[in-house]
């Protein structure tokens, strides 16, 4: 990125422009990870399950991918499919060109083939071997044992575990395991690495610990990553591009800040968080804006992308407000977007609390950082900026939302 | 931006189901490249093992219906059904079947509940003493027992005499007698109870803990906590137990052999051995007859077993696995402790302790007099040249290679199995349990008839005796080996692969390595099954290839005693030392940390 760019540019945008220029400038180079209409099903007969489902995607030289989805969106299995543990069943993958596995020229690379490394979620070190022997075990094919244990050293310092060589990983403590597995995933030097939701057995404080490094180690040392979780606060913060999975198919891939802003669907929107949907009717529809009716009152909020929506028939669409957005106020409040509410209950979450509002029978939760505390019962006004609102299609046939083009 | 899955083309599931057509006519190809040469050698290997337990089933199967081309089938199968007595040998089996099995599931059950549930368990000891009739030959123990026992001369029922002459009750023989239906049953339980310890206890094992303790808080009871929950949760489990463990009784013989028929008390598989071994000709049509039968039942029983266990329902433990709910027996704790010790004397120590005296002494009295005490009769058995040292120098041989080529083989192969397809899983599971569903004296009938004559021409070999024991044992190793190699996780396995090494590699710095106490294990366990071994010993060794099951049932058709009891001896203190030592080194590995 040089400084030669307009100065002013909005954030989604900077990143967006940061994802492009990496891309213009790894155009020659190829994807670390390239996956076309792959798909995967389990079982057999009346009992096949599709896990994935003609997905295509790809991660660049040195760009972390996060893969987000409740569970059995198929993440997993897109993820073990790329790392050669299982078979997918259509499609192909190529790591850094070349193809691993492709049903059209029947190929499959078995996995210890494939020039890629993995983090486990159950940290995976062998139990009967030292931490050295551990993170060597990568190495066992190469040269004499002097450089093996430079290399072992070198990595083990990289993750903070120089003094633990000679423990059993059952003296480590969880964040020491981790550091241990991402020490071994490293040691070889591979560009791609694989992450099967790693964190997901650690606590809480030492997760956020090792979200920083992550981060830290994969920009000093410019691996690309294909990482899996089922939070959407660590795919948020992790990723340079999310995907979000739903039912073995991509619902959105983008920046975190893009998609946080504008999500395609009720779906999406749901699983970043952005909590509170009204269902209504769509009253009056302006220009990229709609106008909802709804048990609040009336709602102003934004069509993110293109939408079927026409104001001659009563669609019933579903606003969702982020909770952040919401200001709460008790002194009166005018303009767009106003309501009155009673406070139901709060709870302290120690940067913020989080109130739950009563308006017009829809609870709303709402998030206030000022230190005022407005006690249960109170009588509230919200206000939220139509920028923030966005509004989804919901039919019938496609309850979700899911922005048709 | 807003991202739209691509459109699905129409063509895309017609590119699929052309594509898994094409991938069938090359599958196997693919296999093998894909698989490498390590697992294309399991392969092999496993097609080699169902050969040989397939092989002779077809044999038999055939012999029973066809015999010299023609179908004489049915001759056969008349004269085995209405030979003399048939209906009073199919009465016997099934009442001794029902009656071992329910008391070794009683006991058995017991054990399990007190070890993983109680207070009383006190490490590996707790956890091994259920096992204790594998620590010797079960012809070692009932033989044991018929020294206690026997009216007239047995070590027990004179010290019984004695102890009721001080109270003035004045007893000529007996009281007890081994050669009734209650001996029977009680060896016969005996023989099971360790069966049914394990299938129950790692029910409970693997069964959530927190489902009694929410009883508990409930405010139930112990018993009413085991009656209305643990029984409930574990009934899967108990009722697989019920049918391996009845399946096992179909097919007992040592117990029947040794007791049961000076007690006049005939069951189906020593019927079917007399019609080997002591008829002449030996009337292989009726046998087999009656052993197809029997395996008709068996497999009925391992079809319910099935269509049971796949009910499910089973609760099993979330999150952090083993964390036992402890019931606190307090004081109660020396009562299990005395039914423990209790157990542990009448199924071992007591029958080896018989078996001592009697080959120390001169013959077999019921008065001990220690100054006649001497070693003579081991000099006996040992004695160069004797067809005991031959027999025992062939069963520690054959014992050892059988044990080792096993455990290794059916490790392997479990280890081929867990990437397979769930068919190939299937069918290798099949193959390696058959000889469960089948009656020990039908597999070696099998043997003889696909492999003693041509064009293998094993009989009387000892090769042919290293098949058999492979093949019988083949469904004890495959537990033995499934228990220990199921508990490394394929996460392992799986970081191996990405890690760089191969299947073999894998194999060998992992698996092997982790499951090695475990084998280690299995292989004495094994040890102990050939060395002990009635049946197959029997019927398939031959003048030049005595072992040790054959020469001692020799020996006791002729009543030299004191020679059976020495052999008896060197074989429990063998196989006690051996599978005491291997399961030692198991409960000190890495897998039984919890």
């Amino acid at each position: 990125m040089d400084g030669a760019k307009a100065p002013m540019r909005e954030k989604g945008e900077t990143d967006a422009a940061k994802i492009a220029a990496r891309a213009m400038s790894a155009a020659a180079a190829v994807p670390a990870i390239e996956i076309d209409h792959l798909v995967k099903s389990y079982g057999r007969g009346r009992h096949r399950v599709g896990a994935v489902d003609d997905v295509s995607l790809r991660v660049d030289q040195g760009e972390i991918v996060v893969l987000v989805g409740p569970s059995g969106c198929g993440k997993t299995s897109l993820l073990r499919c790329v790392a050669g543990l299982e078979r997918p069943d259509g499609g192909a993958i190529s790591l850094d060109g070349r193809i691993v596995s492709s049903s059209d020229t029947q190929t499959f690379v078995s996995p210890n083939r494939r020039r890629i490394a993995m983090m486990f979620q159950s940290y995976a070190l062998w139990p009967h071997m030292t931490v050295f022997k551990n993170v060597a075990y990568p190495l066992q094919s190469r040269g004499p044992d002097a450089t093996v244990k430079t290399e072992v050293g070198r990595v083990l310092a990289l993750v903070g575990c120089e003094a633990l060589g000679n423990r059993y990983p059952a003296q480590l403590s969880g964040g020491q395991q981790q550091r241990v597995a991402l020490a071994r995933a490293l040691v070889r030097g591979e560009r791609t690495i694989l992450f099967d939701e790693p964190l997901s057995n650690v606590d809480a404080r030492m997760r956020e610990q090792l979200q920083v490094e992550l981060i830290r180690m994969q920009r000093e040392l410019g691996f690309a990553a294909l990482y899996v979780t089922h939070d959407h606060r660590e795919a948020m913060a992790l990723a340079d591009r999310v995907v979000i999975l739903r039912s073995g198919a991509v619902a959105q891939q983008g920046s975190p800040r893009s998609v946080h802003a504008s999500p395609a669907s009720r779906y999406v929107a749901e699983f970043i968080g952005h909590g509170n949907e009204v269902r209504g009717e769509l009253e009056h529809l302006e220009a990229g804006g709609a106008l909802v009716r709804c048990a609040l009152g009336r709602v102003k909020g934004q069509l993110t992308g293109e939408g079927v929506l026409s104001e001659s028939s009563a669609s019933s669409v579903v606003a969702v407000l982020p909770p952040e957005r919401i200001e709460i106020a008790v002194e009166p409040k005018t303009g767009e977007n106003v309501w009155r509410g009673q406070v139901v209950t709060s709870l302290f979450l120690g940067t913020h609390v989080e109130y739950v509002i009563d308006s017009g029978g829809v609870l709303l939760r709402a998030w206030n950082l000022s230190s005022q505390q407005i006690d249960d019962g109170l009588d509230v006004f919200l206000q939220i900026n139509p920028s923030f609102v966005h509004v989804f299609v919901s039919t019938e046939e496609d309850p979700d939302g899911i922005v048709q083009g | 931006m807003v991202y739209r899955a691509p459109a699905k083309p129409e063509t895309v599931p017609g590119n699929i189901r052309h594509i898994r057509f094409r991938r069938n006519l090359t599958a196997p190809i693919r296999f093998v490249g894909s698989t490498g040469l390590f697992g294309t050698v399991i392969a092999l290997l496993a097609v080699t093992v169902a050969v040989l337990v397939l092989w002779p089933l077809a044999r038999i199967l055939y012999v029973a219906l066809f015999l010299n081309g023609h179908f004489y089938g049915w001759t056969d199968i008349a004269s085995a059904f209405s030979a003399p007595g048939i209906g009073q040998v199919f009465v016997n089996t099934a009442i001794l079947s029902v009656s071992s099995s329910a008391l070794a599931l009683l006991v058995g059950g017991m054990f399990a509940w007190l070890t993983q549930r109680t207070d009383a368990h006190l490490g590996w000891v707790t956890d091994t003493l259920p096992l204790a009739p594998l620590f010797m030959p079960a012809v070692a123990i009932s033989i044991g027992w018929v020294f206690l026992l026997t009216p007239g001369v047995g070590y027990l029922n004179a010290a019984i005499r004695n102890l009721l002459d001080l109270v003035g009750v004045n007893v000529r023989t007996g009281p007890l007698n081994i050669y009734s239906w209650y001996g029977l049953i009680f060896v016969a339980s005996m023989e099971l109870v360790p069966l049914a310890y394990l299938v129950i206890a790692a029910s409970l094992q693997s069964l959530d803990p927190t489902l009694e303790e929410a009883s508990r808080m409930s405010g139930a009871g112990l018993v009413r906590t085991i009656c209305r929950v643990t029984i409930p949760a574990i009934r899967t489990g108990i009722g697989n137990a019920m049918l391996i463990v009845t399946a096992a009784s179909f097919a007992l013989f040592t117990a029947p052999e040794i007791i049961g028929t000076p007690a006049n008390i005939r069951v189906l598989s020593v019927q079917i051995f007399d019609l080997l071994d002591v008829s002449l000709p030996a009337q292989y049509g009726q046998a087999a007859a009656l052993g197809v039968f029997m395996m008709a039942v068996l497999a009925l029983v391992w079809y319910l077993s099935n269509a049971w266990r796949r009910r499910g329902g089973q609760a099993t433990i979330q999150g952090e696995a083993n964390r036992y709910s402890v019931v606190h027996l307090g004081k109660l704790r020396w009562i299990a402790w005395a039914f423990m010790l209790c157990y542990l004397l009448c199924s071992a120590v007591l029958p080896f302790l018989a078996l001592l005296t009697v080959a120390l002494s001169p013959y077999w009295a019921p008065h001990v007099r220690f100054s006649t005490l001497s070693l003579q009769h081991f000099k006996e058995i040992f004695a160069a040249g004797s067809s005991t040292v031959s027999a025992m120098e062939h069963s520690y041989a054959l014992a050892g290679l059988v044990a080792t080529v096993g455990v290794i083989l059916v490790s392997l192969m479990l280890l081929f199995a867990r990437n397979a397809s769930i068919r190939v899983q299937g069918a290798l599971n099949g193959v390696l349990r058959l000889p469960a569903g089948m009656p020990q004296v039908m597999i070696a009938i099998g043997l003889i008839l696909a492999y003693a004559g041509p064009p293998f021409r094993l009989g009387g070999t000892l090769a042919i005796l290293a098949i058999a024991y492979l093949v019988l044992y083949l469904p004890q190793t495959t537990t033995a080996v499934a228990s220990t190699s199921d508990q490394v996780g394929q996460d392992l396995l799986d970081a191996s692969a990405l890690s760089g090494a191969g299947p073999a590699r894998t194999y060998r710095k992992i698996v092997f390595r982790l499951t090695a106490p475990g084998l280690v294990a299995a292989w004495g366990l094994l040890f102990a099954l050939v060395v002990g071994d009635l049946v197959a010993s029997v019927l398939l060794a031959g003048g030049n290839t005595p072992v040790m099951g054959a020469v001692i049932l020799q020996l006791m058709d002729n009543g030299t005693f004191s020679q059976v009891a020495a052999l008896c001896v060197i074989a429990g203190m063998s196989t006690g030392i051996v599978v005491l030592i291997s399961r030692r080194l198991l409960a000190r590995s890495f897998q039984a940390r919890r």
